[in-house]
């Protein structure tokens, strides 16, 4: 493969390309920690800001009901996935089953295997009683919103102490609530006992979660309607597990129907066995395939990126390419330099690749900026006009 | 204060939407009415049944404050509701779910609002916007049982999906030139100068104002305090000289421009003498006005600066084309410089025509660029030869 391709594709971004962007892209003051706008991941604290809603694809997926959504890599499919739940109806219990972090509690290779069923009663009202603890209790704004109301309530008080005392959650202690840990931590007295079938406490715990208490005040007050299981299975288990997974989500949405949903993120990989599954079949589990990405999107992609690392502002269509120097990037490749990278990005669907085109859109852009800030000016000489912008991106493309 | 006027449409999206608003942006440049509208609307929301309670904030203190803005923008809440606001005191984010719970438990009785403004004192600030959007506004934008108004001189950074589901921008115009903007002239003027009563005096002095005020509501008033009790049917060339001087300068300098370093307050009169113009642009352009403004300046100042005159001082507007000075700003100084320096007026317009005219050169013939910009260059040129005409 061509040295510059392979860099543009697989480099590390260096010092140079970080104080170009930083100077130039992004604006920031002298002596702030430098930082690579275009990098694949990005940290956490920034993930909502350089998120690019797409709203039919949202609005798809929203949709109450169990579903399978289908994506290849890049796609989207687990950025959605993480941001689900800020994007669903705010009385929904969001319980997210990543199936990497499940493997430590069951063998991981019973369960990759489909020999473990990941919807088991007992790993689902842990993982539904944790969501509930952390999003109800440990959230300081919805402590503050709804304890104060909730807590009037003996039967609400009494039920989340012997949830509390079964399933102790993680973490267990909420150290601004000193009254309410001493209740809960306190022997309950007279209290009729739960059942211990996991079975039945799941049942219990979905009508804890998503009922208001007994004589209970205004509708508005109560915290949670639904309850929506998220499973992200982007580790590639097995064809059985697959299987076993949306047969037992299918099995659980037909006991609770409109209290529990459930969502089911696989990688493109398995999309013909999905399909071929009966419950798929009959129309009784909904499949969604994340469709492909438009040029006003990866657009959005690459200006977020920048608002997010250097000076937010106030969001417009602003291409910026006027921002690197004429003496870096003829005007004339300055004019169209966002749409060109955008429209080498798109390639990715003509070339059938395994990768979506948000990868491509910002391996281009940093491969482009780097060849801006004369990383290969043997080859490339400064301004960058129009037409070694187009070379760059056919290199590109010709040697992946 | 001048009678308020000309505003009932804006008043009735922040008093009475019909559209079911719950979330409203008002933006407009400096002095254009904003916070007086927050004003009579808060006093009309208040006194027409039924009466709404109204938390009425201004931002701008909080600029003093370097740490924990959302515990003061709540505190500050808490204190405009005269105690039917309440929190326990454990960390801030509990007491804003607290306030959120009382805002929309008061709203079951009673219409509340929220009024924020100044919001462009907190621009840059994108950590306290999102704690706002978390805990404050997207909460109550989902519930929408409360209404929220924003008010600031470009609209707030808006991110979170919930929030920008629910909201509506509305921005804020200059006076109509037509028949508000005119009227509020007149009532400042005789209320200045009772004698001046004949009609064509008053229309004669109306007129000079709106020439150099283009309906901006501030600007109007201070240009008709100052002509009200000076009229006496003057040398108009001469008057006209000498409001530009003692008025309209003054406030582009102390008003408009305030806190912009040198030399952008000089580089922002060349610069209104543009449509619109990008770093590369106002570069290549100032270069041939004034070469010191950019001698020893790179590209880097140019792009870094325009960022800062838009986000920081809010007197830099992006539009489709480019950047360009914000709303009627660009029309007030423009047309100061037109009358206080014709001739440097016209070497604008000629630099103008010869940077667009340059930039041709440098696009394939044919493409959209070279005609936008051939069309730009030909603008320009017009305009200097009307200046030389005139």
């Amino acid at each position: 493969m061509d040295q510059i391709a392979w860099d543009m594709r697989y480099g590390l971004p260096n010092q140079t390309y970080l104080e170009f962007v930083a100077r130039y892209l992004l604006q920031l003051e002298a002596r702030k920690p430098l930082a690579d706008p275009f990098a694949l991941d990005v940290p956490m604290w920034i993930e909502e800001a350089v998120y690019v809603e797409r709203e039919y694809v949202q609005d798809e997926i929203r949709q109450l009901g169990t579903k399978i959504i289908v994506g290849q890599n890049g796609s989207g499919k687990t950025t959605l996935f993480k941001r689900l739940p800020d994007l669903l109806e705010s009385r929904t219990l969001v319980v997210r089953l990543p199936l990497a972090q499940i493997g430590a509690s069951v063998p991981e290779q019973e369960l990759m295997e489909g020999k473990t069923s990941l919807l088991s009663p007992d790993l689902l009202v842990r993982y539904t009683f944790d969501a509930y603890w952390e999003g109800l209790l440990c959230n300081s704004f919805n402590r503050g919103r709804f304890l104060p109301q909730l807590r009037q309530y003996r039967q609400w008080m009494t039920r989340l102490r012997w949830f509390y005392r079964r399933y102790r959650p993680l973490p267990p202690e909420i150290p601004e609530e000193f009254e309410l840990m001493a209740w809960l931590n306190a022997s309950p007295s007279g209290e009729p006992p739960g059942s211990n079938a996991p079975e039945d406490a799941l049942r219990d715990l979905i009508h804890f979660v998503t009922s208001q208490p007994e004589g209970y005040g205004a509708p508005l007050y109560q915290p949670y309607a639904r309850i929506q299981i998220l499973i992200d299975s982007t580790e590639r288990p097995s064809t059985l597990a697959v299987t076993r997974l949306i047969q037992d989500a299918q099995k659980l949405y037909g006991l609770y129907l409109d209290r529990v949903q459930f969502k089911l993120f696989v990688d493109s990989a398995w999309q013909k066995q999905i399909y071929a599954m009966d419950c798929v079949r009959q129309g009784r589990v909904a499949v969604y395939s994340m469709p492909q990405w438009h040029t006003e999107e990866l657009r959005k992609i690459l200006h977020r990126r920048l608002i997010a690392w250097g000076r937010g502002e106030y969001d417009s269509e602003y291409d910026w390419g006027k921002l690197i120097p004429t003496n870096c990037l003829e005007p004339a490749a300055q004019a169209r330099f966002v749409e060109t990278i955008v429209g080498g990005a798109m390639k990715a669907y003509e070339e059938k690749e395994d990768w979506g085109a948000p990868i491509h859109v910002l391996r281009l852009a940093r491969g482009l900026v780097f060849a801006c800030a004369g990383r290969w000016k043997e080859r490339y000489t400064l301004p960058l006009s129009f037409g070694q912008i187009n070379e760059l991106i056919d290199l590109y493309w010709r040697t992946g | 204060m001048p009678t308020f006027r000309d505003r009932e449409e804006a008043l009735n999206q922040i008093c009475a939407p019909t559209d079911q608003t719950v979330l409203l942006n008002i933006y407009g440049e400096a002095g254009i009415g904003k916070s007086r509208l927050l004003h009579e609307a808060a006093q009309r929301l208040r006194e027409e049944p039924p009466p709404a309670l109204v938390l009425h904030v201004d931002l701008k203190p909080l600029t003093e404050t370097s740490t924990n803005r959302p515990e003061a923008a709540i505190r500050a809440l808490i204190a405009q509701s005269k105690g039917q606001l309440s929190g326990v005191w454990q960390n801030v984010e509990q007491v804003a779910g607290q306030v959120v719970a009382q805002l929309i438990e008061l709203a079951l009785h009673t219409p509340v609002v929220l009024m924020l403004d100044t919001t462009e004192t907190l621009q840059e600030d994108m950590e306290f916007w999102r704690w706002m959007e978390a805990n404050l506004v997207g909460p109550l934008a989902v519930e929408g049982q409360v209404r929220q108004v924003f008010a600031g001189r470009v609209p707030v950074p808006w991110r979170r999906i919930e929030v920008r589901r629910a909201l509506k921008l509305l921005r804020l115009e200059p006076l109509s030139t037509q028949d508000a903007a005119r009227a509020l002239v007149k009532e400042v003027l005789q209320q200045q100068n009772p004698d001046l009563e004949g009609k064509e005096p008053l229309e004669q002095a109306v007129g000079l104002v709106m020439e150099f005020s283009f309906g901006h509501p501030l600007l109007s008033e201070k240009l008709a305090q100052y002509v009200a009790p000076r009229w006496s049917a003057p040398s108009p060339d001469k008057f006209r000289r000498e409001l530009c001087e003692q008025v309209v300068e003054p406030f582009i300098e102390q008003f408009l421009f305030d806190g912009i370093d040198h030399p952008w307050g000089e580089i922002l009169w060349w610069a209104s003498a543009l449509d619109w113009f990008d770093a590369t642009i106002l570069q290549r352009y100032l270069d041939r006005v004034d070469r010191k403004l950019v001698e020893e300046r790179p590209d880097y100042f140019f792009i870094q600066g325009i960022t800062r005159l838009r986000i920081r001082h809010t007197v830099v507007w992006r539009e489709a084309s480019g950047d360009r000075l914000h709303g009627v700003i660009a029309d007030i100084v423009r047309h100061c410089l037109k009358v206080l320096d014709p001739d440097r007026y016209r070497s604008a317009c000629r630099s103008a025509a010869e940077t667009f005219e340059a930039l041709v050169g440098e696009f394939p013939e044919g493409s959209p660029e070279a005609e936008q910009y051939r069309q730009e260059a030909e603008t320009y040129s017009q305009r200097a030869e009307q200046e030389t005409a005139q």
